[in-house]
């Protein structure tokens, strides 16, 4: 134990000296429990599928189907990549990057618990960088996945991908309205954009603010599921039938998209904790006053409590997914424009008249 | 030193690409140099620790109003632009010109002293806080959400008003131009 100790504060000294090394390795950390998980999420939404549907889905790549991403890695990796004629090459190129970025930058300001304690007394945060403005870094960056569409569509110069890039990319800006308002009734009752103090207010407050903000919770989710392009809302990608943005991809240009879907779709499941569920906050007990006895068990228990609240909500997703069927597009656009904006708006005005009036 | 070297790349970058956005034949590639652009006026104000504004500035510019451009510019026909002369003979007047309100305006940005403007509106608005956020120690720091807002609407009330009547002025004429018959 003690060698242990010393090797450590050996490294801790020489990180000291290169801060740089620190945000290196908690961004590798980060980027690969990311991937990790979003390659498996392909697999359970599969599995879940075919388990609400009545089939097996898929099992036979290792025990249990479990190799399959990295079955589906190779697959993509290996097929060719065209380039079509007709395309603008450069653009066509960079679509991808485009929609693949965002969501991995967006999980920079996350907190995933409070801090470590080592024993000789310094602390270590869960997060690459928990900056004063998180939401409005989340919303800044997520509102940039929506040019990977757009410039997909156009530059591969067939007239079908146009129209799906114009479709998707109507789609994500009027649910993009509703989303971010949504989002701001929760700032509006914690008074902060940095991720660390909205979960510090849920846990002042003493409830989480799904309670206060029950709207703005159901619209947030109606929305970021639009956002998501899943299932009710998949017109942009449509897998078997409507010809989406990404026809003209192949290989591991398309796989860049689809795993910047499933990133999104981790990437909310793990927004909507902190915003609306407590993120690290472990239901029923006084986090804080626990902290102050046993700090590194409460920081376990917090990512434990975290994991499972976005598992939830991730799970969620499927469901729905695999219950409705899809929306037409002009009723897509109502549901967007003449529902959830109204609702979001009146959404504002009454948690404002609850933290004037109730909270006192 | 590493800051001004930062903000002249950044600076240089900015007018390379805005000088993009003008002289590109092709409307997509204008339209993509508009967006590096903007990005890059974010990083600007980040540069200038203005992190506020420089989120509003991606989120509104980059992710919102370039997004609307890029649509418009999507369904414009692409075969004419190969045959378009950009430039004509007023281009050198016009060159002229600007070089001239160049030299005027920085010949008035390096000569002059400006007043520092003391504002008091955002002193005299009280805070309540409740209970639960007495706690919260964020609450008193300058980049918060509510800080932001105590100036917004008491030290720069009138800039702030006067930009959303000038924004409603657009929509209007935007809708009267687009109208064939009123």
């Amino acid at each position: 134990m003690d060698t242990l100790l010393n090797l450590w504060s050996t490294i801790e000294s020489w990180m000291l000296a290169f801060p740089v090394v620190i945000y290196l390795v908690k961004i590798g950390i980060l980027l690969g429990c990311v991937f990790a998980v979003v390659a498996y999420i392909t697999l359970a939404e599969r599995r879940l599928l075919g388990f609400y549907q009545s089939r097996l889905g898929p099992n036979r790549v290792g025990p249990l189907g479990l190799i399959q991403p990295v079955a589906d890695g190779l697959k993509c990796f290996l097929k060719e990549d065209i380039v079509p004629l007709n395309s603008n090459p450069l653009l066509f190129r960079l679509a991808p990057v485009f929609a693949f970025f965002p969501p991995f930058a967006g999980f920079a300001v996350f907190t995933f618990a409070l801090p470590w304690v080592m024993p000789n007394g310094r602390t270590y945060h869960y997060s690459v960088a928990d900056v004063d403005l998180g939401v409005l870094f989340i919303m800044a960056i997520s509102s940039l996945g929506i040019f990977g569409l757009i410039l997909a569509g156009w530059s591969s110069g067939s007239k079908y991908p146009l129209f799906g890039s114009l479709r998707s990319a109507s789609q994500m800006l009027a649910y993009e309205v509703p989303l971010t308002l949504s989002v701001i009734s929760v700032v509006m009752m914690a008074g902060s954009f940095r991720l660390s103090d909205i979960v510090a207010a849920q846990q002042a407050y003493k409830f989480y603010f799904f309670i206060p903000c029950i709207i703005g919770f159901v619209v947030y989710f109606i929305s970021s599921v639009a956002e998501m392009n899943r299932t009710p809302f998949d017109l942009p990608e449509g897998e078997s039938e409507i010809i989406g943005f990404h026809t003209e991809y192949s290989g591991m240009r398309f796989a860049f998209f689809f795993v910047a879907e499933y990133a999104n779709v981790v990437f909310i499941s793990m927004l909507a904790p902190a915003l609306f569920l407590g993120g690290y906050d472990i239901p029923f007990v006084n986090d804080l006053a626990l902290y102050g006895a046993h700090p590194n068990i409460v920081s376990i228990l917090g990512v434990c409590s975290y994991a499972a609240k976005s598992t939830i909500f991730a799970l969620f997703v499927i469901w729905v997914r695999a219950t409705f069927p899809r929306y037409r597009y002009d009723q897509l656009l109502k549901i967007g424009w003449l529902v959830l904006l109204p609702i979001a708006l009146a959404n504002l005005f009454v948690v404002a008249g609850i933290k004037l009036f109730l909270l006192k | 030193m590493m800051m001004t070297v930062l903000l002249i790349i950044v600076g240089a970058l900015i007018a390379l690409f805005a000088i993009g956005v003008v002289s590109f034949k092709h409307p997509v590639a204008s339209a993509v140099s508009l967006l590096v652009g903007f990005l890059l006026v974010g990083v600007f104000y980040l540069l200038y620790g203005a992190e506020f504004v420089a989120a509003v500035q991606v989120m509104v510019y980059a992710g919102g109003i370039m997004v609307l451009y890029l649509m418009g510019v999507l369904f414009t026909d692409n075969e004419w632009i190969h045959v378009t002369r950009q430039t004509h003979l007023q281009a050198w007047i016009g060159l002229v010109l600007i070089l001239a309100f160049f030299a005027f305006f920085g010949h008035k940005l390096f000569h002059s002293e400006y007043p520092a403007i003391e504002n008091v509106a955002s002193q005299t608005v009280v805070q309540k806080e409740n209970k639960a956020e007495e706690k919260l120690g964020y609450l008193k720091r300058e980049t918060n959400p509510r800080s932001v807002s105590v100036k917004l609407f008491s030290d720069y009330l009138i800039p702030f008003e006067a930009a959303s009547v000038l924004l409603t002025v657009a929509v209007v004429g935007g809708i009267f131009l687009a109208k064939k018959e009123v």
